[in-house]
């Protein structure tokens, strides 16, 4: 019985993650550790293997758009707005933000104590 | 073995569980957690407040992913960090801080996952290393202002110390202290922690 538990508990701990997920966490790396042009491939890969996975295209989106690549950011952050209807507005915020920055800073500002 | 011996054995055993049972950490859930379910989350960058600069690179996108399978569409860190960037909000404190009612305002946000790390760190005592990672999470509706769950964990290791007598093993124990990946040890603490945030409906795992 033992045995029994003590491998359940360690397949439950190894459940591996739904495709992509790797690839994506490993463009999120790559931002902090500011190797730009290489996170492009990360995404790529995550997209291909799921083009479903949640925030993906909004982060490659956002990530195009800090390069000045609009046209492409667009093209991802509504593929992010057709397979998740619910970010919409995050989406649109950081187009607005990322394009136009200071943007919201009166909003954020305003309730941060004026700082 | 003696009778004195099993029951010696027995009463450690017993003193053993209690120990773990007491130091299990447990999560709080509000009680009206189900009719307040979230469905989009913004995971907030952790909040750093020890000396290691790897904290957020290490943590954040560990975090997002964690709540993102639990059942959230959670705002991904790239966005986030770019929308408080452009903003010039760039420490993680100061955000903790913003009026809830903002990110439901601003971000369409229905919970805010604030988190907290005030340890992350490696020590070794004579041949033995150990690094410990704590993480200390909240969970906010932002509607409501209300916790919606809460939980502080901390996770200790020791990496396995090869042999090679003692001088071996203080040999080991500093290589250790020093090439031990924090990141295997936070995926532990934030499964341990984020798993315990009762599974949302935001579809499956996608």
């Amino acid at each position: 019985m033992f045995f029994v538990a003590v491998g359940a508990a360690f397949f439950v701990g190894c459940a591996s993650l739904p495709p992509g997920w790797d690839e994506y966490k490993s463009a999120m790396k790559c931002h902090f550790q500011g190797k730009d042009k290489e996170c492009d491939q990360d995404y790529e890969k995550a997209i291909e293997k799921n083009d479903k996975l949640q925030g993906v295209h909004a982060s490659y989106g956002t990530h195009l758009l800090k390069r000045g690549e609009v046209q492409p950011a667009q093209e991802q952050f509504k593929k992010e707005i057709e397979n998740h209807p619910v970010s919409e507005t995050s989406v649109n915020l950081a187009f607005k933000n990322v394009k136009h920055p200071d943007s919201t800073v009166s909003a954020l500002r305003k309730t941060s104590g004026g700082k | 073995m003696s009778i004195l011996n099993k029951i010696r054995i027995t009463a450690l055993g017993a003193v053993g569980c209690l120990f773990l049972i007491q130091c299990a950490p447990t999560a709080k859930i509000n009680p009206n957690f189900e009719k307040m379910k979230p469905k989009v989350v913004v995971v907030l960058p952790p909040e750093n407040t020890t000396s290691n600069t790897e904290v957020e690179e290490t943590a954040y996108p560990i975090l997002f992913e964690k709540v993102s399978n639990r059942g959230y569409y959670c705002i991904s860190p790239e966005m986030v960090r770019a929308i408080f960037n452009s903003n010039r909000l760039e420490d993680a404190g100061r955000i903790n801080q913003l009026p809830l009612k903002k990110f439901k305002e601003i971000f369409g946000a229905d919970a805010v996952l604030r988190t907290k790390i005030t340890d992350w760190s490696s020590k070794y005592i004579i041949i033995s290393s150990t690094v410990t990672i704590t993480l200390e999470s909240e969970l906010m509706d932002t509607k409501t202002g209300e916790e919606l769950w809460s939980m502080k964990n901390t996770v200790s290791k020791s990496p396995n110390n090869s042999g090679g007598g003692v001088v071996g093993g203080l040999v080991g124990a500093v290589m250790n202290a020093a090439f031990t990946p924090y990141e295997p040890i936070m995926e532990e603490n934030a499964n341990t922690t984020l798993t315990t945030i009762p599974q949302g409906d935001y579809g499956k795992a996608k």
